[in-house]
């Protein structure tokens, strides 16, 4: 019953910060392409740090490992910025103003209420990206079923 | 300019007032330092030299890199825009300054007290890891001097130019993160600039972008013949004239703007 509750809040948590996103259209897309700029300039770098030193390994990893590592690395920041990171910025603000106590006084766990104040659609394109990335370098990373899985677990 | 000596002063002063916020922004930049430095470790322990850079030269390459993020880390269009947005512009057009060289001196004050507190780490670095070098020689330690002054002047008129862009439209910050995050990359601040593709190698050395991070650190270490020290010195100061005088074009501009709002 009470996860249920929880549940419908969280849906309405995304349909209002879905329209608030919406309504700056503008600032929305840029910030999407800002994070694509973002990504393809660690890429190269990536790919430059490979090709100076003409070598095929950096601390065991291979370029293609590189690639994966940085991809995984960017979901789990994505998941973290889409909720946590994002409203834990907002609370230094909710402290000084005041607005923290109306937080407190709700029926819902205060964690809740504080981590998943709303949630930001900034990171939609790093999920695309990123998933997209893993399954394209999927054929070239020899790992088995056992070693994906492990890497799920991490996630 | 007594004015601008009270108002570098009192910034100064504000950098240093949350006493926590500066001590972690210190950790986190010698954190990122530190991290650069075990990935050129690794990809060094592999080869000897780097397109004429040893691993020494690179440590120092990135010591200066480090440096310069100090010195010409910029908030200025952050604050200009903050500034035309909350209205405070107004408070500082009526008072009896420049507001385009207070905007000046405010950023500079930031960047000399984060620059002081980075040396004394550098210091500490050279002499715990010796893997500092010295100049190459003393005229390149002087014209690495006058590329830095280059640098930082480049670095304030570019983003008091990207700053002025909220004169027109007031959310600016994604566009400009965009712009800043390939800037640095082709200015060499992630990688030298010598390492890239010869082509792209040369388009950066044409650009503005270059003395924000590559040059100097590049001519420190004595990597230009005198021949290709002319010509950036030459391509650099040309820009820096240009930009000074669009910057000081847009941001009259914009005034004029805000005023006949």
């Amino acid at each position: 019953m009470k996860l249920k509750k929880y549940f419908r809040l969280i849906k309405h948590i995304v349909k209002i910060s879905l329209m608030t996103a919406m309504q700056y259209k503008v600032n929305f897309l840029a910030l999407i392409l800002t994070t694509i700029v973002y990504s393809v300039v660690q890429l190269f770098f990536i790919k430059y740090l490979f090709a100076a030193g003409n070598i095929s390994r950096i601390g065991g990893f291979t370029r293609t490992e590189m690639y994966l590592v940085y991809f995984l690395g960017q979901i789990v920041y994505a998941v973290f910025f889409t909720v946590i990171v994002h409203n834990l910025k907002r609370v230094y603000e909710e402290i000084h103003n005041g607005g923290l106590d109306f937080l407190l006084i709700k029926p819902i766990n205060s964690s809740f209420a504080i981590l998943f104040q709303s949630i930001t659609f900034s990171s939609t394109a790093i999920y695309v990206y990123a998933l997209g990335g893993v399954l394209y370098l999927w054929t070239d990373i020899n790992w088995d079923i056992k070693q994906w899985l492990s890497v799920l677990l991490i996630l | 300019m007594k004015q601008y000596r009270r108002i570098f002063s009192n910034f100064a002063q504000v950098v240093l007032a949350y006493k926590a916020n500066f001590f972690f922004t210190v950790i986190s930049r010698s954190l990122a330092f530190a991290v650069i430095i075990f990935v050129w470790q690794a990809i060094y322990s592999q080869t000897g030299e780097i397109k004429g850079f040893t691993f020494n030269e690179l440590i120092t390459y990135f010591v200066i890199i480090a440096l310069l993020s100090n010195l010409v880390e910029n908030r200025t269009f952050e604050e200009i825009k903050e500034d035309v947005k909350t209205g405070k512009i107004a408070n500082q057009l009526i008072l009896p300054i420049n507001s385009f060289y207070m905007s000046l001196v405010r950023t500079v004050a930031r960047q000399i007290v984060f620059t002081v507190i980075f040396l004394l780490i550098a210091v500490v670095l050279f002499l715990v890891f010796d893997s500092l070098l010295l100049p190459y020689n003393l005229v390149s330690f002087f014209l690495f001097l006058l590329m830095l002054i280059i640098a930082i002047l480049m670095n304030l008129v570019i983003f008091t130019l990207i700053g002025s862009v909220a004169f027109w439209t007031v959310e600016t910050g994604n566009l400009v993160f965009s712009f800043i995050f390939i800037m640095e990359f082709l200015a060499g601040r992630l990688i030298p600039v010598q390492f890239f593709p010869e082509y792209l190698s040369m388009v950066v050395r044409y650009l503005p972008f270059a003395s924000l991070f590559n040059l100097p650190p590049s001519i420190y270490l004595g990597k230009f013949t005198s021949q290709e020290l002319y010509i950036n010195f030459a391509v650099q100061i040309s820009w820096l004239i240009f930009l000074f005088f669009l910057t000081k074009f847009v941001w009259g501009k914009g005034l004029n703007k805000l005023e006949l709002v």
